[in-house]
């Protein structure tokens, strides 16, 4: 047979021991010493069954030492004098008679012990610690519930083995479900708080080809394309460039092969940093606010008109660190490939041509050129559409002579064919365009809807231009606005914070960050602690006084007012024959025998005759037992 | 967490419970109830299984994998007739007294539920004209006393030769020995002594059980019914079923 306590003993201290040598050296040398000698005498205390530590002496020594040690806290020092605290109350809890309760508190205490190991030593031996806590605990854990249920009775030494194999079982059991929810989990791709947005057709979006015509509508998609942490930003700055398409091919712009060498700098701006979190993707254009200068923390090919491509992009989740400037205009010497950026459609409508040659007529310089070329797009009451759009076989001449209604594509497609009609080069760029801004996390969420096209003029004097025929539309919403979150568009932002965290901290994984969070809020803990000084405990004081009061009155209520009315009398009566011995035992009848006073024989009458009767007492006998009670 | 939850469910998995009455249950009066919990399980043992019938409790510490532990459980029940055990109840904490795991059983099975004997003197027996005193006994037996001494006839057993006189006498002489059996007595339901229905069943079967262990055999009347007089512990039985069933026969048809 074997004792069950002796099993609950050994492994209570198997845990203890396993939370506290890897915070040992760590510690301090006092709760060292209390911790081996705790150790020694609970042992000792455990094999005699007989606990000398208890009461309000191993209370008052813990007290004391989590004062002494709450002063040490400092934002830089606040795990040390915490884990003295543990060691110290662990080590007070060793001494005393070992219930479920401290049992629980022991294992709780190690178990924090153990987790502060880690924020003072990145060695892999907390691993093989914790491997081990965590085995220790399951088994313990069982044979606690084991004694529960028998009362700790012994038992059957082949039982032992019987329990002590399905304990470790669970351990083992737990290893697949450790891997998937700390290893496999935290990797995954999948979106996790994505149940918010909803999901719409799947046509619209980023594209490395511009095709207007290719369909009738374009459905609108919510998917999160990608996230950037930054400043909040004026709407009419928020161009997101991604591709530069170049080259028409037959009625779509493509970007072309050919590797153009200019040399260009980005115009005068305000200077924005930013970090990038995209979504995974195929596309390995890497999207940056306009004018992106500088992208760092990935391998990234750098074209001259500031197209960034990376091959990691593919690979997974990642994040990059971005530089742009908030810049309309790229500047470049003069000797571009004209004839290139000149290149226009080789069917092109009648009506087309004539409009471009009038539009060439109304100035010399390119400026005005573009200048009539907008006042034609403002004149000419274009709208803004995803339905409806022009389909036919020439959709540009369509789209500016009769149905006049289309999406950015048209917009920018027709007017960049204009410009190279009326002898400006120009460019299409791909990327997004504005950007929900979630001011929970910081971040601005870019969703495919958002994937936009505008252009680049070049003009002689100043370099590439940024134009977007958008805006030229009639319903198109005035620059600076960005439209107005309803109870759902809010709640979906709360609900991507969540996605941009989870990403942030778990799936683009890595140990800074994690030190970093750690960091933070110790120094929010800290914001508690800081500035203590000892005097401040005066201010404590009235507190701690007001919380003893209040703990005083709720077990003053708790009892029942004839057990008040006994308490005070026995107290008075205690005062009254300071030599009679009364204990909790002691019967009022018996006291009233031994003591022969009228008071107190009429006191045990009454209270008795009501106790008997197993009834309350009445209005009249407690005034009465009362003023018994005053008159001792 | 989850890891003891599924253990926790696997330990009271496939576990049976068989009950087993004693033959004869009063009412109010104490009996004993013996639980079997059978393991089915071919791998893990059960752990920690509380059982609870009628309010009481039976803890089976383990129950090894295929096999079965008892216990008794005393129980008190009330009422007479057909009765049924309540809900059954199977419990476990196991594996760390997080959570309770708990599986209700209905136990199918009905017994008998007999009226508590209470004591009572007989109705008056018309066929006696004695109704105190010796009973005299109307055939011979072989184990009541000793009526007379007859000659040995050769077909009396040996253990009858009654020797210190036949030692006195030319032949042998043989005690003849009455019958012990007391007089069979039939009990009649509706002249059962008792305030009402239930006392004067009470009485019966107070009756039943002394008439009988003082070797008398008893039958009964009453509803209808005639059972004639035996001794058998079938037939006891069987009289203090009717005695419990009187009444009641309509209920659990």
């Amino acid at each position: 047979m074997v004792n069950i306590q002796t099993v609950l003993n050994i492994l209570a201290y198997s845990v203890t021991l396993l939370g506290v040598v890897p915070v040992f050296f760590y510690i301090d040398m006092a709760p060292r010493l209390i911790f081996v000698a705790s150790l020694i005498c609970g042992c000792a205390f455990d094999l005699k069954e007989r606990y000398h530590l208890h009461g309000l002496p191993p209370t008052l020594v813990s007290l004391i030492f989590f004062i002494v040690y709450a002063a040490q806290f400092s934002r830089e020092n606040l795990v040390v004098p915490a884990l003295n605290i543990l060691v110290i109350l662990l080590s007070v809890r060793l001494l005393s008679e070992k219930n479920v309760r401290n049992y629980l508190q022991l294992l709780a205490l190690s178990l924090f012990a153990l987790a502060g190991s880690s924020l003072l030593s990145l060695s892999m031996t907390f691993l093989l610690f914790l491997f081990l806590f965590l085995i220790t605990v399951a088994i313990f854990l069982v044979f606690l519930t084991f004694s529960t249920f028998t009362s700790g009775q012994s038992i059957p030494s082949n039982e032992l083995k019987k329990i002590l194999s399905v304990s470790l079982l669970m351990p083992a059991a737990s290893i697949p479900l450790l891997l998937l929810f700390f290893v496999i989990l935290p990797r995954t791709q999948f979106p996790l708080w994505h149940f918010l947005n909803s999901r719409g057709g799947t046509v619209a979006g980023f594209s490395e080809r511009v095709e207007p015509g290719a369909a009738a509508e374009v459905g609108v998609r919510k998917n999160v394309v990608f996230r950037v942490q930054s400043i909040k930003i004026d709407y009419a700055d928020l161009y997101w460039r991604g591709i530069v398409l170049n080259t028409i091919q037959g009625k779509a712009w493509v970007r072309s092969q050919k590797r153009l060498v200019e040399e260009v700098s980005a115009g005068k701006g305000r200077v924005v940093r930013q970090t990038v979190y995209p979504e995974p993707s195929a596309t390995p254009y890497l999207f940056v606010l306009n004018l992106p200068q500088t992208i760092y923390g990935i391998r990234v090919e750098r074209e001259t008109d500031y197209v960034f491509r990376s091959s990691a992009l593919r690979g997974g989740r990642m994040r990059y660190d971005t530089i742009s400037v908030l810049t309309d205009t790229i500047r470049g010497r003069p000797d571009i490939e004209r004839v290139f950026y000149l290149e226009t459609p080789v069917r092109l409508s009648a009506r087309v041509i004539s409009l471009a040659a009038d539009l060439a007529r109304r100035g010399k310089r390119d400026e005005e050129k573009i200048s009539a070329l907008k006042d034609f797009f403002l004149s000419g009451k274009y709208a803004y559409s995803t339905t409806n759009l022009p389909q036919s076989a020439d959709p540009i001449d369509e789209f500016l002579f009769e149905k006049k209604s289309g999406h950015c594509e048209f917009f920018a497609s027709s007017f960049a064919i204009m410009l190279r009609l009326i002898g400006v080069p120009s460019r299409l760029v791909g990327g997004y365009r504005g950007g929900e801004y979630n001011t929970i996390g910081g971040y601005y969420l870019i969703t495919e809807e958002m994937a936009h096209v505008w252009v680049e003029a070049y003009l002689e004097d100043i370099g590439w231009l940024k134009i977007d025929p958008s805006e030229f539309a009639v319903n198109r919403a005035p620059p600076g606005q960005t439209p107005q979150l309803g109870l759902y568009g809010k709640l979906r932002l709360i609900s991507d914070s969540f996605s941009y965290y989870w990403n942030q901290t778990v799936i683009n994984y890595d140990l800074e960050k994690q030190v970093q969070i750690l960091r933070e809020t110790n120094a929010l803990l800290q914001g508690v602690t800081l500035s203590f000084k000892p005097e401040k405990l005066l201010y404590a004081l009235p507190l701690l006084i007001f919380a003893a009061l209040f703990i005083g009155a709720i077990k003053w209520r708790r009892s029942s007012r004839e057990e008040r009315l006994v308490r005070g009398f026995l107290k008075k009566v205690r005062r009254k024959y300071p030599v009679a011995e009364i204990t909790p035992a002691t019967g009022l009848k018996e006291l009233a025998e031994v003591l022969d006073d009228p008071d107190v024989s009429q006191f045990a009458d009454i209270y008795c005759a009501s106790l008997y009767r197993d009834r309350r007492l009445s209005a009249r006998e407690f005034t009465l037992l009362r003023e018994v009670v005053s008159r001792l | 967490m989850a890891v003891s939850g599924v253990f926790g469910w696997l330990n009271i998995h496939r576990l049976a419970l068989h009950i087993e009455l004693s033959d004869e249950v009063y009412d109010g009066t104490e009996t004993f109830v013996i639980v079997t919990l059978e393991n089915k399980k071919s791998i893990m043992p059960a752990f920690l299984i509380g059982v609870k019938l009628d309010g009481e409790w039976l803890k089976f510490n383990l129950v090894n994998r295929r096999g079965s532990e008892s216990g008794s459980l005393a129980l008190r029940f009330h009422g007479r007739g057909y009765s049924t055990l309540t809900e059954t109840v199977i419990q476990s904490r196991f594996p760390i007294n997080f959570f309770i795991r708990s599986k209700f059983f209905k136990i199918p099975e009905s017994f008998v539920l007999f009226p508590a004997p209470r004591s009572c003197y007989a109705p008056v027996d018309p066929t006696v004209r004695n109704g105190r005193g010796e009973s005299l006994a109307c055939s011979r037996g072989f184990d009541g006393d000793v009526m007379k001494i007859n000659n040995y006839t050769g077909y009396e057993p040996l253990k009858l030769i009654h020797w210190r006189i036949s030692a006195k006498h030319d032949e042998f002489k043989v005690k003849e020995m009455a019958d012990s059996r007391g007089q069979p007595l039939i009990l009649d339901i509706e002249l059962l002594p008792g305030a009402d229905l239930n006392e004067a069943l009470s009485c019966g079967v107070f009756l039943v059980n002394r008439y009988i262990r003082q070797n008398r055999p008893v039958g009964l009347k009453g509803g209808g019914l005639l059972l004639q007089p035996d001794l058998s512990k079938a037939h006891r039985l069987r009289l203090l079923t009717e005695l419990a069933l009187y009444g009641k026969h309509s209920d659990c048809s």
